[in-house]
């Protein structure tokens, strides 16, 4: 399976990388929405996308929106992770065509608990 | 700061006592770890202290302080997913076809911890069963905990807590936030009735049962209350109503009454039919 | 009891425990840093219904124990801008949090970290909360101030 992480911190985005690649994701990074696009184009659909939502050039809504008006990636599921955590943003998310959210912080088993519950088999 | 081998046979005398919960030799450790927070707590310097105390006043609140730290509540939404996608797509389409004609459901949640459990199914049903709004449901759900059942009748979590296992979309339509924290709303918080029931001593009249979730608790006993807890259920069950256990939990040479269903890592069973 | 101060206690020890698995603890002194030790502040705006900033700051050497925690490297390792990632990071968790408390809707801007020898000073806003906190040996804080209203001019 293969997976994109987006968010702008480096920090973030390691202890994101990491635990996918446990899980035997190959992993792709980008540091803000455009940036992701790009590597969306070259790499083709993936199963997955972990969104920050605040970030330089285009935020991780945008993205979103962006992703879901391509008919090419519907069935690439994508979970928000964000700090961004009033329950208007999680709807905007939400109805933009995210398929998850969370708020950070988190944790290692929240990552994968919400991977099993959109249906994504990590062993 | 290590506790005697005297006083750790007292805990594991009282928990067994009060709860079933068996503490073998070898969980010191886990002694330690949970009580030396209520040690500190009661100025006692101790764990030798605290239990000399817990002697001189046996019917004092300290020992159900030691009850509730010993016991794990550990819990989360929609806890191993399977249970939950076999109930939606297995358990309650057959209950409800069986039942359409008295429109009446009894579901218990015998080990419901902070309420995340009773809450999951409430939502599931609610969300993926709407017709079952004008039935008769009688849901209830307990745990021998007092502060566990305050918890499930406020419906409060953190963030940490919604973040696990419950699916956003859920949330957004089920809780309301206030302040740092999350609510179950209130059409859904009045659904089940929680209560105290302590698993190893006599339960309350409960109605014929069509689903009974008792998952992670056994574990915790021994094979006698095992045994015990799974010939009440037996009784309670409706002969086609259906049983849930943990994951590493089993009736296998417990109750050979039992059958364990087909479904994808489920821990469901159901009476041998015939 | 100030404005949000448990809240920002609540979310400070959630976020170190998680991210970090530090055990962070309020302290009921200020942390005023000594002359000369070099501090490092994260900030990030809010704007909207509420405007004002919240702001992380932290030693110097605190901020590199972190750093290296979150990209599992020794301190001779880091760089300056993987601090001012990390210390970015948590500032930003942060100031999200506080902000889901503030009227909505608001806007949170990228965070920015600075190296200071007084910690931060914004003009034109007013400090309404700040919370020292202690991680092993060191002290850092976290502090909301507000915009200050403009004037009203007389007549
Ligand atoms: C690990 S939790 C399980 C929660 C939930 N059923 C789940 O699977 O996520 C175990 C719960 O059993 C409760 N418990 C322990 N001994 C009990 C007893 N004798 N009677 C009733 N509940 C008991 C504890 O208080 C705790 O909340």
């Amino acid at each position: 399976m293969r997976a994109l992480v987006i968010d702008d911190s480096r920090a973030i985005r390691l202890i994101l990388v990491q635990i996918l690649k446990a899980l035997k994701f190959e992993v792709i990074e980008a540091g803000h929405g455009l940036e992701a696009l790009e590597k969306l184009k070259e790499s083709g659909p993936l199963d997955l996308a972990l969104v920050d939502w605040n970030m330089p050039e285009m935020n991780g809504y945008e993205f979103v929106c962006e992703v879901r008006k391509d008919d090419r990636y519907k069935d690439m599921k994508l979970m928000m992770v964000t700090t961004e955590t009033e329950m208007a943003q999680v709807i905007k998310a939400l109805e933009a065509g995210a398929n998850e959210y969370v708020m950070k912080p988190f944790t290692k088993d929240m990552i994968v608990e919400k991977l099993t519950i959109m249906g994504i088999d990590v062993g | 700061m290590a506790v005697t081998p005297a006083d750790f046979d007292y805990i594991s005398k009282i928990v067994r006592e009060q709860c079933a919960i068996v503490l073998e030799k070898g969980k010191e450790y886990l002694v330690e770890s949970r009580i030396m927070p209520l040690v500190h707590q009661e100025k006692l310097e101790s764990i030798e202290n605290l239990v000399k105390k817990i002697k001189q006043e046996p019917r004092g609140s300290l020992k159900d302080a030691v009850i509730e730290a010993m016991t794990t509540n550990e819990t989360s939404f929609y806890r191993d997913i399977h249970p939950f996608e076999t109930l939606k797509k297995e358990i309650f389409p057959e209950l409800i076809e069986k039942r359409k004609a008295k429109r009446e459901l009894n579901i218990w949640c015998g080990a419901s911890s902070s309420g995340q459990e009773p809450y999951s199914l409430v939502m599931l049903l609610k969300n993926d069963f709407p017709q079952l709004n004008s039935w008769n449901l009688s849901f209830s759900a307990s745990d021998i905990s007092n502060q566990m059942l305050n918890r499930c009748k406020s419906g409060i979590y953190s963030q940490l807590e919604v973040n696990r296992g419950l699916p956003a979309p859920l949330m957004v339509k089920y809780f309301e936030r206030i302040g740092t924290e999350w609510q179950v709303k209130e059409e859904l918080r009045k659904m089940v009735q929680f209560r105290i029931i302590n698993l190893s001593e006599a339960w309350p009249t409960m109605p014929q049962l069509d689903l009974v979730m008792m998952r992670n608790v056994l574990i915790y006993f021994d094979v006698e209350m095992k045994k015990n807890i799974l010939g009440r259920v037996r009784k309670l069950l409706r002969p086609d109503g259906y049983l849930f256990l943990g994951a590493a939990e089993t009736t296998l040479n417990l109750d050979e009454n039992f059958e364990r269903m087909p479904f994808k890592q489920s821990g469901c069973y159901r009476l041998k039919q015939g | 009891m100030q404005l949000y101060e448990t809240e920002i206690c609540e979310y400070t020890e959630s976020i170190w425990k998680n991210i970090l698995d530090l055990e962070v603890k309020k302290i009921e002194e200020n942390y005023c840093p000594a002359e000369g030790e070099s501090i490092l502040a994260g900030c990030v705006h809010i704007s909207g219904e509420w405007e004002g900033t919240i702001a992380l700051d932290c030693p110097a050497e605190l901020a590199k124990k972190i750093t290296s925690i979150m990209f599992k490297l020794t301190e001779d390792e880091l760089s300056s801008d993987l601090i001012q990632d990390a210390l970015g990071e948590l500032t930003n968790m942060t100031g999200g949090n506080i902000k889901s408390l503030l009227p909505e809707p608001c806007y949170l801007s990228l965070p920015a970290v600075t190296m200071t020898e007084y910690g931060l000073k914004i003009p034109g806003s007013e400090l309404i909360t700040t919370v020292t906190f202690k991680c092993w040996g060191y002290k850092f804080k976290v502090s909301i101030l507000k915009k200050k209203e403009p004037v009203a001019s007389k007549n």
